[in-house]
C-alpha cells in the first residue's frame, strides 16, 4: 500500500481518474451491445478495475450497487486460487458466494492485465445469468434448503488460457443451466468486456507509463480514502443502533427474524457492529459476508452521494458481521439466493434510518423490498417446447425525506441503475400477457413527508405446461416503517389466481407455487 | 381512433403511436409519440410564421427543415413528425464536418463542435455520419428515429476549473454560463474558465468579436491565482496549464468513446474543428489522439448552420422481420423491402420528388439469437440468398466486439429502407490563389504546454489568403473564434478558405 501521499502532479492524477471511470463505463456500453439476458440487458451487471492484491480501483458511473461491494472480493478469490499462475491472455470465471460473491445468478468474469509481462490490474464483468441450475427456472427457489437447489456454484476456474478459449469448461458450466446458448452468449459478452478494459489500460501505460499508471491505481484508492475520512470526521462522533427483521423462519414457526446493526462514528472512522444478528433462517433469505458487506457500503455510500467508491471508501470503514453462521454471515452450504430481498436490503434500510440521525438534513425513510417474480415452464407457442423464464422486477417507493416525499415507482436499493423492463419485451419472450400495471395511491407510509407509492402489476399465462412460479420478496409483515413520527407502508405481496377471477391464494413470504 | 377522435374534437391535434413509431418496446414509443404531441403544436405553428414572413420579405423558392437524422423534410411533413425535429441541430454540425471533410479529400472525419458550455462530437465514416435509433432527450426520455449520433459532454469555454474537497483538479460539468461569464469578462465571475486559462496562456488575445468585446487579464489571473495555484502550489502558467490540459483530456475520452471504442482508428480520420472554441483546442486534441490532420473551416462560429443547407431529403422507413435465417424466407423479405419501397416513393412525391431521382438504401438489423442489439448489414440489390449477409454480420460482429460465435444461430431483426432525394446544395465561394502571408497584426507571448512562452504571430483570418501556408507557432483570430497552430502544426489554406493542418506525430 503506498503512502497516502498524492505523488502524481494534479493533471496527470485527474485525467487518470477519470480515463479509469471512463474505461469501466466502456466495459458496460460493451456488455449492452452483445448481451443475450433480458436481465443482463435490464442493466442487472456491473463491472470494476481491480489492482493485483483484489482492491477495486473503480466502479462505473451506472453500476448496481449491490454488485460493486463485492467485486473486490471475488477478485481477491481469483488471486488467492490462481497467484503466481495467471498469465496473459487468461480469463477467469468465478460465481461462489461463499468467498464473497452474491447470488449464483452473478457470474463474475476477471481478466488479469499485464504489461510487459508484469501483472498491473483485473478488470471484472459482474453479470446476472438468467438461469444456473438447482431446482426451479431462474435458480430462484425460495424454499432451497441448501447451495445444491440453488445453482452451479463455480469456484474461480480458467475459461482462457493464455489467450486459447476453453470452451470445454464454459460448456460444462452452461451444460447445467436451463439456457445454455443464452449462457455462454454472455460469458462472451463479458469476456469481451474485459477485453476491452485490457486495451484500454495498456493504451494508457504506453502513453504514461507503467509506474505512473500502477501508482495512479493506489493513489486513486488513496484519493477517496482521504475524501471519505474528511468527510467522517467532521460529523459528531456517537453510536447509533436499531433492527430490521426478516418476516420469518419456517424452522422457528413465528416471530420476525432480527438483523441488528450497530454503527459508531470515531474520529474519521465509521465502526458497524452486526454481530448480535440472528442465526441463518431454513429459506434461502441469507446473505453470505460479501453481500452484507455490500449492505453496509451501499447504506452508507446513499449518504455520500458525491464520493466515488473503491477500495479506499472500505478503508474508512470497519465491519464486523459476527462469527459464521448467521443470516449476514451465512456460511456453504446454506441457501443465500434470496440474499437481495433479505439481509442485504435490511441492512441498507437500517442504515438509512441511522444515517438520518447524523445527517437529519439528508434523512430518509426505509425503501421498498426488492419484489422479484420468477414463472418458470415450457413454452408451447415453441415447437421445441422450450422452457421460458418470466424474470419480472417490481418497481416501488422509496422513503420521505426530509422537505420532500419519497420517490414513486423508481427502481429498488438492489440498484438505482436497474431498469423497469418493457412489457412487450417480456411478452415477446414469455407467453404472458400484462393485465395491469399501475401505480397504487395511498401506498407509501403516511406522514408529513410521506413514502413514496408501490406499484401493482398483473400477468395472465397464456401457453404453458409445468409453470413454477416463484415470488422473493419479504416485506409482508416487517413492512418497511418510517422514521420520526412517520408511519410504515402498506405490505408487500403477491396471490395467484388458478384458472378463475374469484379464487386467491395469497402468500404471506416468499412461497413457491407449482 | 385517430378519424373518431379528429371526429369528436375539432380542431385537436391527433398523434398516434401507430403513426409516429410502429415499433416494438411501449415505453420508447410512448416516450416518442408524447414528444411529438409536445412538439406539433409548438413545430407547426413555429414553421406557418416562418413560412408566411418569408412569403411575405419576397421569398419564393421552397422551404424545408432539417431533421436529426440528417435530411430536410417539408413543412407539411414536419407538422405531422415533429419530433424528428429534436436533435437537428446538433446533426447539423456532424453533417457540415462531412460536408467540409469532403471538400478536402477526407471520407473520414470526426466533427468537433467546442461552444461556450458544451462540446458536440460526431463521427463521419467512409462519407456516412454515424446514425442511432438509442439516445434521449432531456431528462432521460428516448426518441427512438434513427439520428446522427452525437456525443454531447458539458465542456466548453465557460466550464469552470476547480479543486475537490481531496484537493484533486477537475473541470466541468459546472459552467459559469454567459451570466456571469468567465472571470475574464468582467461580469462578476470568480472561478477561473477555460477561457480564463487560454487568456492567460496567450492563446487567447484580450480583445474578441474584432474588438467588441475586451478580455480582462487581471481577473482572469487573479481567478486562477486565487483558486487553484495557490492550493495546488503551482505557478500561474502552470495552473492554466493545468486547467487545459484537463479539459482537452475530458474532451479526447469522449472522442475515444465514439471512436477507438466502435473499431474506428482516429489515425484514419481528420479532426473538423468548429464552433467558438474548438479552433482553440483541436491541434491539442488531435496531437493526444494521432488524428493526423486538423481542418479548420472559414467560419467555425456558423459551421453549424452551414450544415443544413447540405443535406438532401431523407425518410426512413422499417419494419420487423424476425426470425432466424433458417426460418426466414428470402422472398419474403424481398416483399417487405418492396412494401417500404413503395412507401418511401409514396412520401417522396409528397416531399416533391419524382421516383427517378429518389435513391433508396436497405439495410437488415441482424444479430446472433437471443441477443438484444443488432447490427445493421447494408443490403446490395435484390435479396435473393441471405448467405452472404451471415457472413457479412459475422465479419462485422468480429470487427465491433473481437468475436464470432461460430455455428451459432443468426438472426434477423428488421428491415430498414432510407429514402434520399437529392436536393440542390449551397455552393461555397471558391478562392483563387497562390496567396503569401500578410505580416503579422502583433506578436505576443504564447504558453503551448511544458516549457517557456513562445513568441508567436498573430494574424487576422481574413487577411490569410488562398493558397497560403504557414507553419506553426501562430494565432489566427477572426470574428467568431480564435485559431491555435501550434509549434509542429504546418498550415495550407485552401481554396475555400479551410485551414489544413497537419500535425506532428504525438510525443
Amino acid at each position: 500500500m503506498s503512502s497516502g501521499e498524492q505523488t502524481l502532479d494534479p493533471v496527470t492524477f485527474e485525467v487518470l481518474k477519470n480515463a479509469f471511470v471512463t474505461i469501466v463505463d466502456e466495459m458496460a456500453e460493451q456488455i449492452l451491445r452483445t448481451c443475450h439476458s433480458f436481465v443482463i440487458y435490464s442493466r442487472d451487471f456491473s463491472s470494476a478495475l481491480c489492482d493485483p492484491q483484489g482492491n477495486t480501483i473503480m466502479q462505473g458511473s451506472q453500476d448496481i450497487a449491490v454488485h460493486v461491494g463485492t467485486l473486490h472480493l471475488t477478485a481477491k478469490a481469483v488471486v488467492d486460487a490462481f497467484g503466481e499462475e495467471m498469465r496473459p491472455g487468461d480469463v477467469f470465471a468465478i460465481n461462489d458466494p461463499y468467498v464473497g460473491g452474491t447470488h449464483f445468478n452473478d457470474v463474475r468474469i476477471v481478466r488479469p492485465i499485464f504489461h510487459d509481462g508484469e501483472l498491473i490490474c483485473l478488470a471484472e464483468s459482474n453479470g446476472h445469468w438468467a438461469d444456473m441450475g438447482g431446482s426451479v427456472p431462474g435458480s430462484f427457489d425460495v424454499s432451497a434448503k441448501d447451495h445444491f437447489g440453488e445453482g452451479v456454484r463455480i469456484p474461480p476456474v480458467r475459461i482462457y488460457d493464455e489467450g486459447v478459449y476453453r470452451q470445454d469448461i464454459v460448456r460444462m458450466i452452461v451444460s447445467n443451466t436451463r439456457a445454455p446458448s443464452d449462457a455462454e452468449g454472455d460469458c462472451l459478452a463479458q469476456v469481451e468486456a474485459t477485453g476491452v478494459a485490457e486495451r484500454e489500460i495498456l493504451r494508457l501505460c504506453e502513453k504514461y507509463g507503467r509506474e505512473t499508471i500502477v501508482t495512479a491505481f493506489d493513489e486513486a484508492q488513496d484519493y477517496v480514502e482521504r475524501l471519505t475520512r474528511k468527510r467522517i470526521s467532521e460529523l459528531p462522533d456517537g453510536s447509533w443502533e436499531t433492527e430490521d427483521y426478516i418476516d420469518f423462519d419456517p424452522a422457528e414457526e413465528e416471530g420476525l427474524v432480527p438483523i441488528k446493526v450497530k454503527m459508531t462514528i470515531d474520529g474519521d472512522v465509521v465502526r458497524y457492529d452486526l454481530s448480535e444478528s440472528h442465526p441463518a433462517v431454513a429459506t434461502f433469505l441469507n446473505s453470505g459476508f460479501g453481500a452484507s458487506f455490500s449492505g453496509v457500503i451501499a447504506g452508507t455510500k446513499t449518504f455520500f452521494p458525491d464520493v466515488p467508491l473503491n477500495s479506499g471508501f472500505y478503508r474508512a470503514l470497519d465491519i464486523d458481521l459476527g462469527p459464521e453462521g448467521s443470516c449476514v454471515n451465512a456460511a456453504w452450504p446454506t441457501a443465500v439466493t434470496g440474499f437481495c430481498s433479505g439481509p442485504y436490503e435490511k441492512i441498507m434500510n437500517a442504515s438509512f434510518e441511522l444515517w438520518s440521525q447524523v445527517m437529519p438534513e439528508r434523512a430518509m425513510a426505509a425503501a421498498f423490498n426488492l419484489e422479484y417474480l420468477l414463472v418458470g415452464g415450457t413454452d408451447t407457442r415453441d415447437r421445441n417446447d422450450s422452457i421460458f423464464m418470466w424474470y419480472d422486477w417490481m418497481a416501488g417507493g422509496w422513503g420521505g425525506r426530509n422537505g420532500k416525499d419519497g420517490s414513486n415507482a423508481t427502481s429498488p436499493v438492489f440498484g438505482v441503475g436497474l431498469a423497469v423492463q418493457p412489457l412487450e419485451g417480456q411478452e415477446r419472450l414469455s407467453p404472458v400477457v400484462t393485465s395491469n400495471h399501475h401505480i397504487l395511491a395511498d401506498t407509501g407510509g403516511p406522514g408529513k413527508w410521506r413514502g413514496g407509492c408501490g406499484v401493482e402489476k398483473g400477468g395472465r399465462l397464456t401457453e404453458v405446461r409445468n409453470t413454477v412460479m416463484s415470488y422473493c420478496c419479504d416485506r409482508a409483515r416487517s413492512v418497511t416503517w418510517g422514521i420520526e413520527g412517520g408511519l410504515p407502508s402498506f405490505p408487500h405481496g403477491v396471490w395467484l389466481n388458478r384458472g378463475t377471477d374469484e379464487e386467491r391464494s395469497s402468500a404471506p413470504s416468499s412461497p413457491t407455487w407449482r | 381512433m385517430r378519424e373518431i377522435l379528429e371526429e369528436e374534437l375539432d380542431g385537436t391535434l391527433i398523434t398516434t403511436s401507430s403513426d409516429v413509431l410502429p415499433e416494438i418496446f411501449e415505453h420508447e414509443r410512448f416516450s416518442t409519440t408524447i414528444a411529438n404531441a409536445v412538439l406539433q403544436p409548438l413545430v407547426g405553428r413555429y414553421v406557418r410564421d416562418l413560412e408566411s414572413e418569408l412569403r411575405s420579405g419576397g421569398y419564393e423558392g421552397d422551404l424545408v427543415i432539417l431533421h436529426s437524422g440528417g435530411g430536410v423534410m417539408t413543412p407539411e411533413t414536419a407538422d405531422r413528425w415533429a419530433v424528428r425535429l429534436a436533435g437537428s441541430g446538433i446533426a447539423a454540425g456532424a453533417i457540415a464536418s462531412r460536408h467540409i471533410g469532403q471538400l478536402c479529400g477526407f471520407e473520414n472525419t470526426i466533427g468537433f463542435d467546442m461552444g461556450g458550455t458544451s462540446t458536440d462530437i460526431s463521427l463521419v465514416y467512409e462519407g456516412e455520419a454515424r446514425t442511432t435509433n438509442e439516445w434521449a432527450v432531456q431528462y432521460g426520455y428516448p426518441i427512438r428515429f434513427p439520428s446522427i449520433e452525437v456525443l454531447t459532454i458539458g465542456a466548453g469555454g465557460g466550464s469552470l476549473a476547480w479543486i475537490d474537497e481531496a484537493g484533486s483538479l477537475r473541470n466541468g460539468p459546472r459552467s459559469a454560463g454567459a451570466d456571469p461569464g468567465p472571470a475574464c469578462y468582467g461580469q462578476g465571475g470568480r472561478e477561473p474558465t477555460n477561457t480564463d486559462a487560454n487568456l492567460v496562456l496567450g492563446r487567447l488575445g484580450t480583445e474578441l468579436i474584432a474588438g467588441a468585446m475586451t478580455l480582462d487579464r487581471g481577473r482572469a489571473e487573479q481567478a486562477l491565482s486565487m483558486r487553484l495555484s495557490e492550493p495546488l502550489g503551482l505557478g500561474l502558467t502552470e495552473a492554466a496549464e493545468a486547467v487545459v490540459a484537463v479539459a482537452n483530456a475530458n474532451m479526447a475520452d469522449a472522442i475515444r468513446l465514439i471512436s477507438v471504442r466502435r473499431g474506428y482508428d482516429p489515425r484514419e480520420f481528420a479532426l473538423v474543428c468548429f464552433g467558438g472554441a474548438g479552433p482553440l483546442h483541436g491541434a491539442a486534441l488531435a496531437r493526444e489522439l494521432a488524428i493526423p490532420t486538423v481542418l479548420v473551416p472559414p467560419n467555425p462560429g456558423t459551421t453549424s448552420a452551414l450544415g443544413c443547407l447540405l443535406v438532401d431529403i431523407r425518410h426512413d422507413f422499417l419494419t420487423l422481420l424476425l426470425g432466424t435465417l433458417d426460418d426466414v424466407d428470402p422472398e419474403e423479405v424481398e416483399r417487405e423491402f418492396g412494401r417500404l419501397e413503395e412507401q418511401a416513393v409514396e412520401r417522396m412525391r409528397a416531399e416533391g420528388v419524382t421516383s427517378e431521382k429518389v435513391e433508396l438504401q436497405r439495410t437488415i438489423d441482424m444479430r446472433y439469437a437471443g441477443q438484444w442489439r443488432s447490427i445493421a448489414v447494408p443490403v446490395d440489390g435484390e435479396v435473393t440468398s441471405l448467405d452472404d449477409l451471415a457472413r457479412t454480420f459475422e465479419d462485422e460482429h468480429d470487427r465491433q466486439h473481437s468475436y464470432r460465435r461460430e455455428g451459432s444461430p443468426i438472426e434477423i431483426y428488421r428491415l430498414n429502407l432510407r429514402a434520399v432525394g437529392a436536393t440542390q446544395k449551397a455552393e461555397l465561394a471558391r478562392h483563387e490563389g497562390q496567396g503569401s502571408m500578410p505580416e503579422p497584426i502583433a506578436r505576443r507571448p504564447v504558453h503551448f504546454g511544458g516549457g517557456d512562452a513562445l513568441e508567436t504571430p498573430v494574424y487576422r483570418r481574413a487577411d490569410v489568403p488562398a493558397g497560403a501556408s504557414f507553419d506553426g507557432p501562430a494565432v489566427l483570430e477572426q470574428l467568431d473564434s480564435t485559431v491555435l497552430v501550434p509549434p509542429g502544426g504546418r498550415v495550407a489554406v485552401d481554396e475555400w478558405l479551410n485551414i489544413r493542418m497537419t500535425i506532428e506525430e504525438a510525443r
